[in-house]
C-alpha cells in the first residue's frame, strides 16, 4: 500500500513534468541590436588611442573581460595575482572614464573567501571572469573557480551587479557537468536570445578539449548544453550571431599543424552546429574573440596571426560572415630572436560601445591589460590585405 | 585556530541540502569503517554523529563539509537516500540495494563517458527536460522513468521506487542547485559505489540472494 502511494506520487509528479514541458514557450532566437535606435556615430576621422588597463599592482594578469556602463565608461575585469593559478589571485575590476579617456585605479572585487562563502564550496583558485548585461539590464560576470587539481577542474560561478559594478552580490555555481560539475571554463563573450536567457560560451578539458554552449535562464541557472564540438583540440568558443537563426562560432585549435583557428555554423539559432573545419587564419593554440561590427554586418576578429607563437596582436575583418577574411590591422607585433614567452600578447576581448567606439583588451606580456580604444574609421583606413 | 559556528542563517535550503549531503557521506561512511572494525554499535553511532556535526563547524574559515563539498559537488537524492538507509540499517537488505546498483552501473557506463566528451552526443543534455530540441527526447525520458518507477512497484523494490519517486519531486521543486535531473537520479560517488558492489557481488554470487535466480 505504501509503495502504491510512493509511485502515485512519482507518476503524479512525471505528468507535472510533462505538463510543463508541452506549456514551455518555444526557444529564443538570437537577440539582434536594432540598427535604427542605434546611436553609432559616423566619422571620417580616425582615431587609435592605447593605454594600460591594469597598473602592476599584482605580477601577473591575464584574461580581461569588459562592458560599457549605463554612463559610457567601459568597465574591465580580469585576474591578476603572484602568477597564474596561484591562491593569491584575485578577480580585480577597473573603469575607464569616457570624458578623461582615463583609466582609474583598479580594485579587488571577487576573492577565493568571497566565493568560497558565496557558493558554500572550498575554492583553491580563481581564473577566467566573462561580463555582459542579464535580462534585467544588471551586470552579470561569469568566472571560473578550482577546488581541486589544475584548471581541468574548473566551475563556473555567477555573480550579478544591480548598481553598474559598485557591489556584487554572493557568487552562486552553476551545475554544467555531471561528473563532480568538474570542467567547464570560459572565455567567449555571451550571447543573447530573445527569450532573456544567456548563451554562454564554454569549453570543456577533461579528457576531452571541446566547445559547448550553456544556456543560462533568467534565474542564472544552466537550462541546457550543446555540445559544440567533440574530441580533444577544439576550446575557448566564439560566436557570431549574424542573424534572428545564424551564427557563425570559432575556436581555438589545440592540435597538429598546420595550426588553424576552427570555424563552424549554426542555423538554428545556436542549437545545434555543423562539424568544426579548419578555416584560412593560423592559431598557435591561443584565445581569440570577436564581435559583429555595429551597423554592418562585417565580423571583427581579434587574434594571434601566427601558428607558434603570440608574439602579435592583431585585427581581421570578414564582410561575407567569416567565409573570407582581411587583416586590417597588427596592433602590436613582437620582432625577437628568439620566443619569448613573457613578453606575448594574448586573450584580447572586444566591445562596441554605444557611440561606436571598439575597445580592445588584452594580456600584454603577461604583466599588463594593455587597452587600445579606436573608431571604425581608423579601422578601415588601411587594409593590410588579405588573409591566405 | 579560530573556531566559529557556521551561520545557518545565510544558508539556502539547496546549500543546506548540499552541505548535509555532504556530512552525512562523510558520517555514514565513517560509521560503516568503525562497524567494520567490530566497534561497540553505540560507540560507533556517538562517533559517526559527531563527525556530522564537526563537519559544520568552521575551522579558519572552512568547514569540513565545504572542503568536501568543493571536491564532490552536491549529492543526488540516490545517494540521499542510501546514505540514510545505510545509515538508519548497517546492514541493508541486498534484494532492496542490488537493483539500485545494477540499474545505476548500466546507466552510468553509458553515460559518463558520453557525457564527458566521447561522442558528439551529450546525454546530460536530456536532463533538462526542455523543448530546446523538441518534445521527444524530454517526453521519452519522462516515459522511461515512469516504466521504471512501476517495474520497482511490481517487483517491490521499494528502495529504488523512493529513490525515483524523490529525484522527480525534488527535481520538480529545484532542491538542488542543478536544473538537470540526472544530477538528482545519480551522481559519479554512487556509481562507483555501485559499481565496486555489483562487481564484489559477482564474486560472491553464492551468497548473493538478489543474484541467486538473476542471469547476468
Amino acid at each position: 500500500m505504501k509503495n502504491k502511494v510512493i509511485f502515485a506520487l512519482g507518476i503524479f509528479s512525471l505528468l507535472t513534468l510533462a505538463w510543463q514541458l508541452l506549456n514551455q514557450i518555444p526557444p529564443g532566437t538570437f537577440y539582434q541590436t536594432d540598427i535604427a535606435k542605434n546611436q553609432t556615430i559616423v566619422t571620417d576621422t580616425s582615431f587609435y588611442h592605447t593605454d594600460f588597463a591594469s597598473h602592476a599592482s599584482t605580477p601577473e594578469v591575464h584574461s580581461a573581460t569588459a562592458i560599457e556602463l549605463k554612463n559610457n565608461d567601459v568597465m574591465a575585469f580580469w585576474y591578476g595575482g603572484t602568477r597564474e593559478g596561484h591562491q593569491d589571485v584575485s578577480i580585480y575590476q577597473n573603469i575607464w572614464h569616457n570624458n578623461t579617456k582615463q583609466w582609474d585605479q583598479e580594485k579587488i572585487i571577487l576573492t577565493r573567501s568571497f566565493t568560497k562563502k558565496g557558493t558554500s564550496r572550498y575554492i583553491r583558485k580563481l581564473g577566467n571572469p566573462a561580463v555582459t548585461r542579464g535580462p534585467d539590464n544588471s551586470i552579470w560576470l561569469f568566472y571560473v573557480s578550482v577546488s581541486i587539481g589544475g584548471w581541468a577542474g574548473s566551475a563556473i560561478n555567477l555573480t550579478q551587479s544591480h548598481d553598474e559594478g559598485q557591489s556584487w552580490s554572493a557568487p552562486k555555481r552553476l551545475i554544467t557537468t555531471p561528473f563532480l560539475n568538474l570542467s567547464t571554463l570560459i572565455k567567449g563573450t555571451p550571447v543573447h536570445y530573445t527569450d532573456g536567457t544567456i548563451g554562454l560560451p564554454v569549453y570543456h578539458e577533461l579528457i576531452g578539449k571541446f566547445g559547448e554552449l550553456l544556456k543560462i535562464n533568467v534565474r542564472g541557472e544552466v537550462v541546457d548544453k550543446i555540445r559544440m564540438s567533440w574530441g580533444k583540440t577544439s576550446l575557448q568558443p566564439i560566436i557570431y550571431s549574424t542573424s534572428a537563426n545564424h551564427a557563425i562560432a570559432m575556436m581555438r585549435f589545440q592540435g597538429a599543424a598546420p595550426k588553424r583557428i576552427l570555424t563552424q555554423t549554426s542555423s538554428d539559432s545556436g542549437l545545434s552546429w555543423t562539424a568544426v573545419e579548419k578555416s584560412s587564419l593560423p592559431n598557435p593554440g591561443a584565445g581569440i574573440i570577436g564581435l559583429t561590427l555595429n551597423n554592418s554586418n562585417k565580423l571583427l576578429l581579434a587574434f594571434n596571426n601566427d601558428e607558434e607563437e603570440r608574439e602579435d596582436m592583431s585585427l581581421a575583418i570578414s564582410a561575407d560572415k567569416g567565409k573570407t577574411w582581411q587583416l586590417a590591422r597588427i596592433v602590436e607585433e613582437n620582432h625577437l630572436a628568439e620566443a619569448d614567452k613573457d613578453k606575448q600578447f594574448s586573450y584580447p576581448w572586444l566591445l562596441q560601445t554605444k557611440n561606436g567606439n571598439i575597445h580592445l583588451l588584452y594580456t600584454w606580456h603577461k604583466s599588463h591589460i594593455k587597452h587600445a580604444v579606436f573608431n571604425s574609421a581608423w579601422l578601415h583606413k588601411v587594409s593590410e590585405g588579405a588573409l591566405p | 585556530m579560530s573556531l566559529q559556528s557556521l551561520s545557518l542563517q545565510a544558508i539556502s535550503l539547496q546549500t543546506m541540502l548540499g552541505l548535509t549531503g555532504i556530512s552525512l557521506l562523510l558520517s555514514v561512511t565513517l560509521l560503516r569503517v568503525l562497524l567494520f572494525f567490530k566497534l561497540k554499535k553505540q560507540l560507533s553511532y556517538f562517533i559517526a554523529i559527531l563527525l556530522f556535526a564537526i563537519s559544520f563547524v568552521s575551522f579558519s574559515g572552512n568547514t569540513i563539509n565545504f572542503y568536501f563539498r568543493g571536491l564532490f559537488n552536491d549529492l543526488s537524492i540516490t545517494s540521499l537516500i542510501l546514505l540514510s538507509y545505510y545509515f538508519i540499517q548497517p546492514e541493508t537488505d541486498k534484494k532492496q540495494t542490488q537493483p539500485i546498483f545494477l540499474l545505476l552501473v548500466i546507466t552510468g557506463l553509458f553515460f559518463y563517458p558520453t557525457a564527458l566528451g566521447l561522442g558528439p552526443v551529450d546525454p546530460y543534455a536530456w536532463g533538462f527536460i526542455s523543448k530546446d530540441h523538441g518534445i521527444t527526447t524530454p517526453l521519452i525520458f519522462l516515459s522511461l522513468l515512469a516504466g521504471l518507477m512501476y517495474f520497482a512497484l511490481v517487483k517491490s523494490y521499494s528502495i529504488l521506487l523512493l529513490s525515483l519517486v524523490l529525484a522527480t519531486l525534488c527535481y520538480h521543486s529545484g532542491l538542488l542547485e542543478s536544473r538537470n535531473i540526472w544530477d538528482y537520479l545519480f551522481d559519479p560517488l554512487v556509481f562507483i559505489y555501485a559499481l565496486t558492489a555489483i562487481i564484489s557481488s559477482l564474486f560472491s554470487k553464492k551468497n548473493n540472494p538478489f543474484f541467486q535466480n538473476q542471469r547476468l
